[in-house]
């Protein structure tokens, strides 16, 4: 009989927020435009791997500790909503552990900071909520003037808006230096807005709405928190905007956050779409992350990543004169949803296990079961005329032959929701097995040519040859991205991703955050404000009934301060990452002298925000920097949620400890 | 050949109590659940020595379920609590501690065990005779014409669990759907069958708990082959429903182990798969539009009915089932070979989307009057949604217990020390009747007694702050608490604000007592004239029945003399 364990986690030295503030801190240099790899290497058997998202980071460690895991789950939990967003959450966290066990330090009730933090951030949500900027003005304020006549690259674009809007960006950081110390009033001040903005009176109105119904009126449902949430309710339906290409270009100029290179791939995908939903009957849909599929071309530089309309897949070179013959062509396509072979069973299906046929007249010259199948399903793909065959799994071998003799190209492994699209597009029905097949089943329209790739060289990888498979009215776009570094490709890949959700997500808001720490910088000015706000009434007032009468914690102000220090350190962590202070000591004093109240502009400060944060551009001038509001706010709220889920924790209970195992221990209690 | 080992023999353990490793096991239980108690419990952590899953909770049905106790009165302790937690919802971290806290006292008390076991059940009898007055002050009628008590019930349950991880506006919207979910459950007609409704809890992962929402009629997964725009295409008419409990996977599922023969050259497959096809024609031709089915459909099944203008929806789950065959009237098919009689479909309103985030659900909506309903909770992690999970259905239980005795107790401690007021000083009003009925000294009964109150105050104590005080008034007897590390220079008058359950508020001219010193025994005075409501109450029935619970199993245990244990 096995004996549990339980063991008492001292309050004092908390072990769990410990180890996620060390955890995070191993993330630290994931933050910014310029990220750095990370080695991680496996001492037992050699292998390594470079890492460059705290999801690969955290993946590739041990997870024996329960903090790892923990945040393991946050951090996975957040990309499967959100896709990205995981560098801002794992640094929040490490900086709120530090900053609870700070307060725990000192003395103050776990309640205490649990109910003063989630003020705070509640506090600092709805001022985010009410400093964003929607996309239109994002797009017109900064993105007006000559671009439109111009051709539709964006670098020089960008060149021309930067002449024309300079004076326009420099209020960026003159509206942060001033940033709403003073509540609701001055944190309309925007960044990257002007003040003589006609649009400005109606953004106030609608941010008064937000503010004043935020006191939990059950019936009014536009909370900041709520907005959120409506959005995601709608966030599997396509963002639709009047934007024009131009636009998206310089759109997602502004959320590029450092990956230029990968963000002209998200745009010139965009481009695509637009362009095949044009020849399409589609509404006016101008980007959908959804239809975007990556594939990894390892070996050639990171210049020859490109895009390309429909799907590119790697076939064996026996197909290339498959392809050679049907290129050109309009053809027809079946879907397979499982695996083609006649082995191949239905999810949930239970083969008897024992089963003999009694009576069975033997005859040597009866093709078998097999071979009968094969025959059969190359009979009807040919009576069916079908061309092209996209497999979710994989084919026999005995049908792969029989098709390319019959001249049948065959796709195996391809993702369930690029069948999907070629179920939309081509009119196909997606079926299980392959006897299934009918008229009805079999789409058409569909064209496949060589896919020459980088350079127009035929790639051979792993002999194999490049196809691109196309439908009329399909939005699939395919994104190669190459690396000559094998290892670098996985975190090519998810930078990516990470670069077309930021897109997508702007578009789906509708609007987007001041990036480049301006938020953070805001949030910072209205917790100290909060906190500041505590101490007055308590001298004006007596301690005591303040209390009384507000039901606030007596350590309200200095939880609030402490949660502040955690963005001062992320802001700060970001100038010295791009280079604008030589180290986080130097950029923490700079902050520290613009949260002085009695400071003025400081010129050092607004000059971080006016430079370029990447890529060096001239004369100190560039778009502005966005970031995404929900995404950024949850991933907030994320982090706030697993510090505190972890400072509540006081027990941690072991099962499964035999007496024998804790002999010895002090810190083991038996149950 | 196989070896004999020779039986080893029973161990036998005299009076267990008496044993520090037992009572340190004692203690250290009663300290893990009195951290877990209150909205300003602590969490624990669970998870076993080899890297698995963790979990996060203070609820007090997960806990214990998840931890296994190596003693057997432990295990006899927390196998009468899970069964309380399981028909009644809440109190189980009441009964845990209460129990706990009456065993320790009455053993310190070097009282002889039987006279503390007769002198706790009288106190019990006390107790129970006074929840049942009319004029008991620590309770509360329940009024029905408004849904204030229902969303205060609520409330206190969400607010009382810190895993939830929730602002206290998202606990407020949560509350409100759980009590909105139970109103849904309650059948508005009166056509002979009064009994609820089933609610069915959907949980989503990823949204913010402000996409929670409770709905009239089922949630299911959405089928792949369906798009939105089929849904429009079947209007607003009755729509027709099948519904199987039986695999239409395509294989036998009645045949069981055994080898299986076949004559000549038969397929099992195809037969079956022939005998599946006829049925589809069959219900097509009866006219039914919606197949739902348990378990799984053969793709060629869903295929052949799809292009016929049947939707078919497979993968059910048990859960869902009954719900669905009140909801429908359908009669659920346990068999595909023989033809599906007529009396056996049943009816659906219409069928409609809900989005929630990227999944897509397919809503079912019941025909005429929806007594079921669909409560969808979301939150961003698994940790926090499988406790708000078990939260809102604890809610949800709670509701509908109250349907059966409209009451309900003060919360927030106020109950536990008005109890022990009361049974202080109604016991010292018949000291020589009870003497003499119990057959001790009256100097043994006043201290059991007064261990008997220790017990229901210490368990008030466990709802304060980690080293705050709570105090109880000497006028109504309700519980105040003061939060813990207060600032020097501020008298703790200042700081008590209101009681537990909120009915009163401080500065009233009210003599306080710190818990767990004597005071003069005082009759508590009932809340006369107050037309407010108490802000924090708890389950009427869930804490009468855990009351039960502590006492009977602390008396059980204080009972047991020898324990015997088969080694084998």
């Amino acid at each position: 009989m096995s004996v549990y364990g339980c063991r008492v986690v001292h309050r004092q030295r908390h072990e769990g927020l410990q180890q996620l503030v060390t955890l995070a801190g191993s993330a630290r240099s994931f933050l910014g435009p310029d990220k750095r790899y990370k080695f991680v290497v496996d001492e037992d058997d050699g292998g390594s791997s470079l890492v460059c998202s705290p999801l690969r980071l955290l993946e590739s460690m041990d997870t024996g500790c329960a903090a790892v895991q923990l945040l393991l789950e946050t951090v996975q939990a957040h990309l499967k909503s959100f896709h990205m967003g995981t560098v801002t959450l794992v640094f929040m966290v490490g900086a709120w552990s530090s900053a609870a066990l700070e307060c725990l330090r000192e003395g103050i009730p776990v309640h205490d900071v649990v109910s003063s933090m989630t003020e705070g951030l509640e506090l600092c949500s709805e001022a985010c909520q009410m400093s964003c900027v929607s996309l239109k003005e994002v797009v017109r304020l900064v993105g007006c003037g000559p671009r439109r006549q111009g051709n539709s690259t964006v670098a020089s674009a960008q060149g021309s808006e930067r002449v024309s809007n300079g004076s326009q960006i420099i209020s960026v950081a003159t509206c942060f230096s001033h940033l709403p110390a003073q509540g609701v009033s001055k944190s309309r001040c925007l960044a990257g807005r002007s003040c003589q903005d006609n649009k400005f009176p109606t953004m106030i109105r609608h941010n008064l709405k937000l503010r004043h119904s935020r006191h939990f009126s059950q019936n009014e449902e536009t909370t900041g928190t709520e907005v959120g949430c409506k959005r995601s309710i709608e966030s599997s339906f396509l963002p639709r905007h009047n934007f024009e290409y131009q636009d998206i270009a310089f759109l997602a100029n502004t959320v590029c956050h450092g990956s230029d290179s990968l963000m002209k791939l998200v745009t010139e995908a965009s481009r695509i779409q637009t362009e095949n939903a044009r020849c399409g009957d589609f509404s006016k849909c101008v980007f959908d992350v959804s239809k975007l599929v990556t594939c990894l071309l390892p070996g050639f530089s990171e210049e020859c990543s490109c895009v390309a309309s429909g799907l590119v897949t790697f076939a064996s070179v026996e197909q290339a004169s498959i392809v050679d013959r049907l290129k050109d062509q309009n053809l027809h396509v079946a879907l397979i949803g499982g695996d083609l072979s006649e082995k191949y069973r239905h999810l949930g299906y239970n083969k008897p296990s024992d089963i003999r046929n009694i009576g069975v007249s033997l005859n040597p010259m009866k093709p078998s079961r097999g071979d009968k199948w094969v025959a059969d399903v190359s009979e009807m793909l040919l009576r069916l005329k079908v061309n092209v065959l996209l497999v979710n799994g994989v084919v026999s071998e005995d049908l792969a032959e029989a098709c390319f003799r019959h001249n049948i190209l065959i796709i195996e492994r391809v993702r369930p929701e690029v069948l999907k699209d070629f179920a939309k597009a081509t009119g196909a029905i997606p079926v299980t097995y392959a006897t299934q097949l009918c008229e009805l089943c079999v789409g058409g329209g569909v064209q496949v040519t060589f896919w020459g790739g980088p350079g127009r060289r035929r790639s051979k990888r792993h002999r194999a040859v490049g196809v691109k498979i196309g439908a009329m009215g399909s939005a699939l776009v395919t994104v190669v991205i190459a690396s000559a570094v094998q290892a670098k490709l996985q975190a090519l890949e998810d930078r990516f991703w990470g670069c077309a959700y930021r897109l997508h997500h702007a578009l789906l808001d509708g609007k987007l955050l001041p990036g480049a720490g301006v938020t953070e910088m805001l949030c910072v000015k209205h917790l100290l404000k909060a906190a500041e706000d505590n101490v007055k009434q308590e001298h004006d007032s007596g301690m005591g009934s303040t209390y009384a009468s507000r039901g606030h914690s007596p350590y309200r102000s200095i939880v609030l301060q402490r949660m502040s220090r955690g963005w001062v350190d992320y802001v700060a962590m970001l100038m010295s990452s791009t280079g604008k202070c030589s180290s986080e000591l130097e950029a923490c004093t700079v902050l520290g002298q613009e949260l002085r109240p009695e400071a003025s502009r400081s010129t050092r400060l607004s000059g971080f925000w006016e430079q370029p944060s990447g890529q060096g551009i001239g004369d100190g001038q560039t778009a502005a920097i966005y970031d995404n509001v929900t995404v950024k706010l949850e991933a907030w709220r994320r982090a706030l949620d697993l510090v505190l889920t972890v400072l509540q924790t006081d027990v941690e209970i072991i099962t499964g400890i035999s007496s024998t195992d804790v002999q010895g221990l002090e810190d083991f209690l038996l149950l | 050949m196989s070896r004999l080992s020779q039986k080893q023999p029973s161990i036998c353990t005299a009076v267990p109590l008496t044993d520090p490793d037992v009572s340190q096991k004692l203690a250290l239980l009663r300290q893990v659940l009195t951290s877990c108690f209150g909205p300003w419990g602590r969490l624990k952590q669970v998870h076993n020595n080899v890297g698995g899953a963790i979990m996060t909770t203070s609820t007090s049905s997960v806990l214990l379920k998840a931890i296994q106790v190596s003693h057997p009165l432990l295990k006899l302790l927390v196998a009468s609590i899970l069964n309380h937690t399981s028909r009644f919802g809440d109190g189980g971290l009441f009964a845990g501690i209460l129990s706990l806290c009456l065993l320790e006292n009455a053993l310190r008390l070097g009282v002889d065990q039987a006279v503390a076991v007769g002198v706790y059940n009288r106190l019990l009898g006390l107790c129970d005779a006074y929840l049942v007055r009319d004029d008991c002050g620590c309770k509360i009628r329940v009024d029905f014409s408004s849904t204030q008590t229902l969303l205060t019930l609520a409330h206190g349950l969400l607010a009382s669990k810190p895993a939830c991880a929730l602002t206290p506006a998202e606990v407020k919207h949560v509350a409100l759907q759980v009590t909105r979910a139970f109103l849904l459950t309650v059948p508005c007609g009166t056509r002979g069958r009064d009994r609820l409704g089933a609610a069915v809890v959907v949980p989503v992962e990823g949204q913010p708990p402000w996409a929670s929402a409770a709905l009239g009629g089922l949630l299911v997964d959405m089928p792949e082959s369906l798009h939105p725009a089929d849904l429009e295409l079947q209007g607003s008419t009755l729509i027709r429903l099948a519904l199987f409990s039986v695999s239409l996977a395509g294989d036998l599922p009645e045949a069981g182990d055994g080898p299986l023969e076949l004559h000549g050259e038969t397929c099992l497959e195809e037969a079956v798969l022939e005998q599946l096809l006829r049925l589809a024609d069959q219900l097509v031709s009866d006219g039914v539009q919606l197949l739902a089915c348990q378990k799984v459909v053969h793709p060629v099944l869903q295929h052949y009915l799809r292009v016929r203008g049947v939707i078919v929806v497979e993968r059910l789950g048990l859960a869902i089932m009954e719900p669905l065959v009140q909801m429908t009237d359908a009669q659920p098919l346990a068999t595909f070979q023989a033809p599906v009689p007529g009396v056996s479909y049943g009816q659906l309103g219409g069928l409609s989307l809900h989005q929630c985030g990227s999944r897509a659900m397919l809503h079912l909506l019941p025909a005429g009057e929806p007594a079921t309903c669909t409560l969808v909770l979301c939150h961003r992690n698994q940790t926090a949604l499988a406790e708000l999970k078990v939260s809102c259905e604890r809610a949800g239980q709670v509701l509908r217990l109250m349907l059966k005795e409209p009451f309900a107790l003060l919360g927030g401690g106020c109950t536990e020390t008005h109890l022990a007021a009361f049974v202080r000083h109604e016991s010292s009003s018949d000291v020589t009747e009870a003497v003499r009925e119990l057959g001790c000294s009256r100097h043994d009964y006043m201290r059991v007694v007064g261990a008997f109150c220790h017990s229901l105050e210490s368990v008030a104590r466990a709802l304060g702050q980690d080293g705050g005080v709570t105090l109880t008034d000497l006028c109504h007897a309700h519980c105040w608490g003061i939060p813990a590390a207060p600032p020097a220079d501020v008298p703790w008058v200042e700081l008590v604000r209101s009681c537990g359950c909120g009915l009163m508020s401080g500065h009233s001219g009210l003599e306080w007592n710190l818990i767990g010193t004597e005071y003069p025994s005082f009759s508590p005075a009932l809340n006369l004239g107050t037309e407010s409501l108490p802000c924090v109450l708890d389950s009427f029935f869930a804490k009468a029945n855990a009351l039960h619970v502590a006492v009977e199993s602390a008396n059980l245990i204080l009972d047991l003399k020898y324990v015997i244990q088969d080694r084998n």
